[in-house]
């Protein structure tokens, strides 16, 4: 092994704090060589200086990028919005604590407030605005939720812009946006600042003895602040990400149908991830774009976003230690350090010429001073040149994990219209299904299906193509909604239900081709799966008295988990991805999770399509041992012997309505079905 | 007394240099999943075959193969002679196939007439003698020739579908579940259709779901089951076997 | 349909929609308060001004005009961008940068001819002096060659950017490949800004206006744009229906998969698509510029959204949907004054943008299909 992969095997096993702080620091130590390197008197001074400045950059943008590594990296939300939401932010916390009476002509007066309230009403409203936002538009895919993240992005920074907003009075209270000028508010920095020449007086006087002014401790100072706070939204975040909510976001990055129909209503925990990381932008609004006491428009620009994710991509997404150092690179590297790079090569003697043609032409007479020059005097320009080629580089050589499409399907409805009925008889049907009908465009794909399910029964549902199983069987389960008839589950109408309020009534389905969440291990596949999980709500996974609640929890449902990879014979694989299963195992996995979400009634896609013989039996053996304990099942399924030996009822299907119902027997001599099969009109 | 289709199991195959089309010992499938095991199939100068079997048992995949559109994993693909087993689709077109996919098997936004040319795409003219034949063969399509062909019927766009193939006269029509989708009582006219371009010297190999029709029309059939080759025979014999009607039902 | 039937039509509409229940209602009342607003009358209620004001026939022809002339160099500028999103499956966000590339090209090309044989220092022919600034009236060959310059300077832009950037990542996510495209913005926007500088410059101004009617003038800049934008337009017309490689375009854009099937020679379509795309954003890009008069390096970006405003209302993917969608939000964008503040008007663009993803994302072209 060499040196190189000796020195990042032990960084790999640092704790993240200590890699994260000792990077950073690492980084001031580069800025202050440059400083000394070109500071000669002021060094000292000139290293502090750039010290603060760039730790404030670090804290702003380690801020955001966390705040974008949870609505993308984690829950896959592409905000390309950034801007807006600072701008909401900070904007709330000027209008807040502007001053009633501005002492400068011209100023925009405000509420008065302190920033303890102006800061976190910045972060509330920022959130708010992200609910808005996000109500319409989480349903969009990526690359459409980009453009109208980014579309909001201006409408706010124009509405802010806006002459009509700059000043107005309601209720007796004046207050404004400032409009193009801007509004000027309480200072952050000068909060810090009295902190810093009150108590830490002892310390700037230290400072000052070694040649570093009071303003620069005072920066360093407010930079240090940011960091203690992106350590707290650090822990904070780290703790939401690994409780059961984080868990669920995860899920829903992967594969939003396969966790709706695990019974998560996937829309609330979007939304609960898209607000908390937008209050967190606002809180980098205020703080990072007002440090100064002073905002305008001309600040929240879009192309703020795109240096975000730039950090974010540089960082790796997924991983919140992973966006910190992003940023920080970012920052420091690729931001900061070019600038004063540029401001400090020498130029042997040369001027920078005011264009590029009398900065190019001397090179025919040999003479690259002028060059030089014009390149150093550029740098700020080119390091933005420098950003996207990298940018460009990293995604050629690391392209994003691919998201899945959000279901374009017809989502049916969440809510019911239903009176709860008893259902006393022990032979009453489980699943009732009568009339059912479904249309698409001109197309009736079903055209009233009438069947009953019996409860511990398997039951069969088999026809030629195009019968309409397929389409009946995502009628039931929430995937369409039905254009006419009614489905009764349980003695209760739940027609056009969606998916996770059937899967919390105890209807599951699996899926044809199998949707593991291939990221995730098997155990955590497993475990996403019980329903009302006290650990998925988000206060709970993070407030400090609740977490043990939700502790006790996860050893259940740990426990559970393990019992149900035991009985399907795949607990040896509990802590490998599942997406390096083999097939046979994942139609496992499958099985395992879907009967963690404790159903009643299980509807089967095609379970064993494209599955070995063993794996058949053992799969049909745990599911006659499972009806010994009252499940009920349903089966789509294409291979005849299957159905015909194990199934003690079938349904057949043709032309989108029961052709014929019974045991195998009655089904195999029915003459109707074989010509049904062979494709004659029946 | 129902006759004895062969098995396939006891059939001894042609010299593949003798056929139009030889498919022998086939593996194929889909990226890493495979659908098609050892398969083999034959199609000679002017013969009209059909694929039919149960669900799953690969009959598109085979046809797909023919043209290219799956991932080969083993055997080889023989046409007039010359290896296509591991050629390109657009590649394949030249040989002189012509294949009609079973959906969106149109240029909905082009017109009819358009659709045709684009059929004859690879020629450097557009052959009119050809647009000819095929509004000859189909002359709903000639009236409506300007029509937008999203615009057409199921059994329209079919037609279309089929005109499309034809149109650099292919020496072997594939054609996928052509009746899948139309209503009944186009689906007649529909085989009395591929019946008239088979007449006229063009082989067809079919993959149907209604098998009782493709095997009454067809010279020779195959039933696949489970990516296999299970039965050939005629077409009549097939259907006439009690064992190759259970096939469908399992059991 | 009988009135009792679109009644109902309309009610379930409502109901299953309300999304579009409300923009239709909203439709209604604009369309109302301009006819009002023409006839010069105010309808008051309880004091409040419900609908009208006061709107000459001349300013809003004006405002017509203006809207045709942005909306049809935007609608050139987004055929590119809605081509690549429909092939090559991903939202570019270097095509303002793009088109930027496309003017500045332009611009150079035509300055230099217009000072050719002039006794000045290659700088300040080769950058722009604010004492000249050429018109169509005045420089038609400077104009027209600069024209010429940012089609061909463009293609040769995007033909490199292909190879550098996206053909190394073929068949990668769309996400990849949009965020690809930032950092190409990125890059190609700073090197404009590092050639040419970051400052705004005069490029183009008017020398002759014609009347038409009162409250209604037009220069020779802007009869230019409207010539050269209704030409392009209808020679890409021509292309897409009269000729071989049209057709293939069109089939492509309709269904990948059966126009390889049918033999269509797909990297050479996808080629000349990005030809054609980059040649019409240089040229939208060069005319956006005579339009306005000033140039400056990232004139481009700001214009992005605006333009993926324009291919999206349209359906992406459809070459007619990005000129229609170009024209619809140039009007959007213009009209958007008479019952808006100048500072919001562009904000009514987006907000079009945004509802026409949340109602109908395939736009109005989009979203043909076969049975």
């Amino acid at each position: 092994m060499s040196a190189l992969d000796d020195a990042w095997d032990r960084a790999d096993r640092l704790p993240d704090a200590v890699l994260v702080a000792g990077y950073i620091v690492a980084l001031w130590l580069v800025l202050a060589a440059v400083a000394a390197a070109v500071g000669g008197q002021q060094a000292t001074n000139l290293a502090a200086g750039f010290v603060g400045s760039v730790t404030l950059l670090i804290g702003a943008y380690a801020l955001l990028t966390l705040a974008l590594n949870l609505q993308w990296g984690y829950t896959g939300l592409f905000n390309i919005g950034i801007a807006g939401f600072m701008a909401v932010g900070a904007y709330t916390t000027a209008i807040l604590t502007a001053p009633v009476n501005p002492s400068t002509a011209g100023g925009v007066p405000g509420f008065g407030l302190p920033l303890w309230v102006g800061l976190p009403g910045g972060m509330v409203a920022a959130a708010v605005v992200g609910a808005v936002a996000a109500l319409p538009a989480l349903r969009l895919r990526a690359d459409y939720l980009a453009i109208v993240t980014v579309a909001l992005s201006e409408i706010i920074r124009l509405f802010v812009n806006w002459r009509g907003a700059q000043e107005v009075t309601y209720f007796g209270q004046t207050f404004g946006t400032g409009g193009a000028t801007g509004i000027g508010f309480k200072s952050p920095r000068r909060v810090v600042a009295d902190l810093v020449t009150g108590v830490g007086q002892p310390v700037v006087s230290a400072a000052e003895s070694i040649g570093v002014s009071a303003p620069n401790v005072v920066n360093i100072a407010y930079g240090l602040g940011l960091l203690a706070l992106v350590a707290a939204s650090f822990w904070l975040l780290n703790r939401l990400v690994e409780s059961p909510f984080g868990r669920v976001l995860k899920a829903i990055r992967e594969d939003e149908t396969v966790t709706q129909s695990l019974g998560k209503d996937t829309r609330l925990f979007k939304i609960k991830a898209f607000m908390i990381g937008c209050a967190l932008m606002g809180l980098a609004g205020a703080l990072f774009r007002g440090n100064a006491g002073y905002i305008s428009p001309a600040q929240f620009r879009p192309t703020v976003t795109f240096y975000v994710f730039a950090a974010l991509i540089i960082g790796g997404s997924g991983s919140n230690t992973g966006s910190i150092l992003g940023a920080a690179t970012f920052t420091a590297l690729l931001f900061y350090l070019p600038a004063r790079l540029g401001e400090n090569l020498p130029t042997f003697g040369a001027s920078s010429p005011g264009n590029i043609v009398d900065a190019v032409s001397p090179l025919g007479v040999l003479n690259p001073g002028p060059l030089v020059a014009y390149v150093a005097g550029n740098v700020s320009t080119l390091r933005f040149v420098l950003i996207g080629v990298v940018l460009v580089y990293i995604i050629q050589n690391r392209p994003v994990t691919p998201m899945s499409e959000p279901d374009t399907a017809e989502p049916a409805s969440a809510t019911t219209t239903d009176v709860p009925t008893t259902s006393d008889a022990v032979d009453a049907p489980l699943l009732e299904v009568d009339g059912l009908r479904k249309e698409f465009g001109g197309v009736t794909a079903v055209d009233g299906a009438s069947f009953r399910v019996a409860p511990g029964s398997l039951t069969g549902l088999i026809g030629p193509n195009g019968a309409g199983k397929s389409t009946t069987f995502n009628c039931i389960t929430g995937i369409h909604e039905p254009t006419g008839g009614t489905v009764r589950f349980d003695g209760q109408d739940v027609t056009g239900l969606a998916s996770h309020t059937l899967a919390n009534r105890g209807l599951v389905r699996t899926f044809q081709i199998a949707r593991e969440l291939s990221e995730m291990t098997v155990l955590e596949n497993v475990m996403l799966a019980p329903p009302g999980q006290r650990g998925e709500s988000a206060a709970r996974a993070v407030l400090p008295g609740l977490r043990d609640q939700v502790r006790e929890a996860e050893r259940e449902v740990v426990e559970t988990a393990w019992e149900t990879l035991d009985f399907f014979e795949i607990a040896h694989l509990a802590h490998e991805n599942a997406g390096s299963l083999s097939g046979g195992q994942r139609k496992l996995l499958e099985m395992a999770r879907v009967l963690s979400t404790d159903p009643e009634m299980v509807l089967l896609d095609e379970p064993l399509a494209g599955v070995n013989p063993t794996l058949e039996e053992k799969l049909l053996d745990r599911i006659d041992e499972l009806r010994r304990d009252g499940l009920t099942f349903l089966l789509v399924e294409h291979d005849m012997d299957v159905i015909m030996r194990h199934c003690e009822h079938i349904i057949v299907m043709h032309q989108g309505q029961v052709l014929a119902e019974g045991d195998a027997d009655t089904i195999q001599s029915d003459e109707r079905v074989l010509e049904a099969y062979l494709g004659g009109d029946v | 007394m129902s006759q004895q289709a062969s098995r396939s199991t006891a059939v001894t195959l042609p010299d593949p240099a003798e056929s139009l089309l030889a498919v022998r010992d086939l593996d194929a499938g889909y990226g890493d999943l495979q659908v098609l095991d050892g398969v083999d199939m034959d199609v000679g100068d002017g013969e009209y075959v059909v694929i039919v079997g149960p669900n799953g048992a690969g009959k598109s995949t085979v046809m797909k193969s023919v043209f290219g559109l799956t991932t080969y994993m083993g055997g080889s693909v023989t046409f007039d002679g010359r290896e296509i087993s591991k050629r390109r689709p657009d590649e394949i077109i030249h040989e002189g196939i012509g294949y009609v996919p079973q959906n969106e098997n149109v240029f909905g936004s082009l017109s009819v007439r358009e659709n045709l040319e684009m059929g004859a795409y690879i020629l450097d003219d557009v052959p009119e003698a050809q647009i000819e034949a095929v509004y000859d063969r189909f002359p709903i399509l000639e009236e409506r020739s300007t029509q937008t062909a999203g615009t057409l019927s199921g059994g329209q766009q079919q037609m279309l579908a089929m005109g499309r193939a034809l149109m650099l006269d292919p020496d072997l029509l594939l054609l996928d579940e052509p009746s899948a989708g139309l209503a009944p009582d186009l689906v007649e006219e529909m085989f009395d259709r591929i019946d008239g371009i088979n007449e006229d010297g063009t082989a067809v190999m079919m993959v149907e779901q209604n098998a009782k029709e493709a095997l009454r029309r067809c010279d020779r059939g195959y039933v696949l089951v489970q990516g296999r080759n299970r039965y050939q025979d005629t077409g009549e014999t097939l259907l006439a076997d009690q064992d190759v009607r259970q096939e469908f039902l399992g059991g | 349909m009988g009135i009792a039937e679109s009644v109902s039509e309309g009610r379930r509409l409502a109901v299953e929609r309300p999304g579009v229940g409300v923009l239709a209602v909203v439709l209604l009342y604009l369309v109302v308060d301009l006819l009002v607003k023409l006839s010069g009358t105010t309808v008051l209620a309880y004091g409040i001004p419900l609908v009208g004001g006061s709107l000459s026939t001349g300013s809003l022809l004006s405002m017509l005009l203006d809207g045709l002339l942005v909306g049809l160099a935007v609608g050139l500028a987004g055929i590119g961008l809605s081509m690549t999103y429909s092939i090559l499956d991903f939202a570019n966000f270097a095509h303002g940068d793009t088109v930027t590339a496309g003017a500045f090209l332009g611009w150079v090309a035509a300055s230099l001819t217009a000072t050719a044989g002039a006794d000045a220092a290659l700088s300040e022919r080769f950058l722009f002096d604010a004492g000249r600034q050429l018109g169509a009236a005045s420089a038609l060959l400077p104009i027209l060659v600069g024209l010429v310059a940012a089609a061909v300077g463009t293609v040769g832009v995007v033909l490199l950017i292909d190879r550098l950037t996206y053909r190394p990542m073929r068949g990668a996510d769309n996400i990849s490949l949009l965020i690809a495209s930032i950092g190409v913005a990125l890059a190609l926007r700073y090197l404009i800004a590092f050639v040419f500088g970051t400052q705004t410059s005069g490029v183009a101004s008017s020398s002759v206006r014609f009347q038409i009617l009162p409250g209604l003038a037009v220069t020779d800049n802007e009869l230019a744009l409207l010539f050269v934008s209704a030409s392009l337009m209808v020679g890409v017309h021509l292309l897409l229906q009269r000729t071989k490689l049209g057709k293939a375009m069109r089939a492509m854009a309709d269904n990948e998969d059966l126009a390889r099937v049918t033999g269509i020679p797909t990297e050479r379509v996808v080629r000349f698509t990005w030809i054609l795309g980059g040649a019409l954003a240089g040229v939208g890009g060069y005319l956006l510029v005579l339009e306005s008069g000033t140039i400056s390096f990232n004139f481009g970006w700001i214009r992005l959204l605006l333009i993926f405003a324009a291919v999206i209302v349209g359906g992406i993917g459809s070459i007619y949907g990005a000129m229609a969608g170009g024209v619809l939000i140039g009007l959007v964008d213009s009209l958007a004054l008479i019952w808006l503040p100048s500072g919001l008007t562009r904000a009514a663009a987006f907000a079009v943008l945004i509802v026409v993803l949340l109602l109908r994302p395939s736009g109005i072209f989009g979203g043909v299909s076969t049975a």
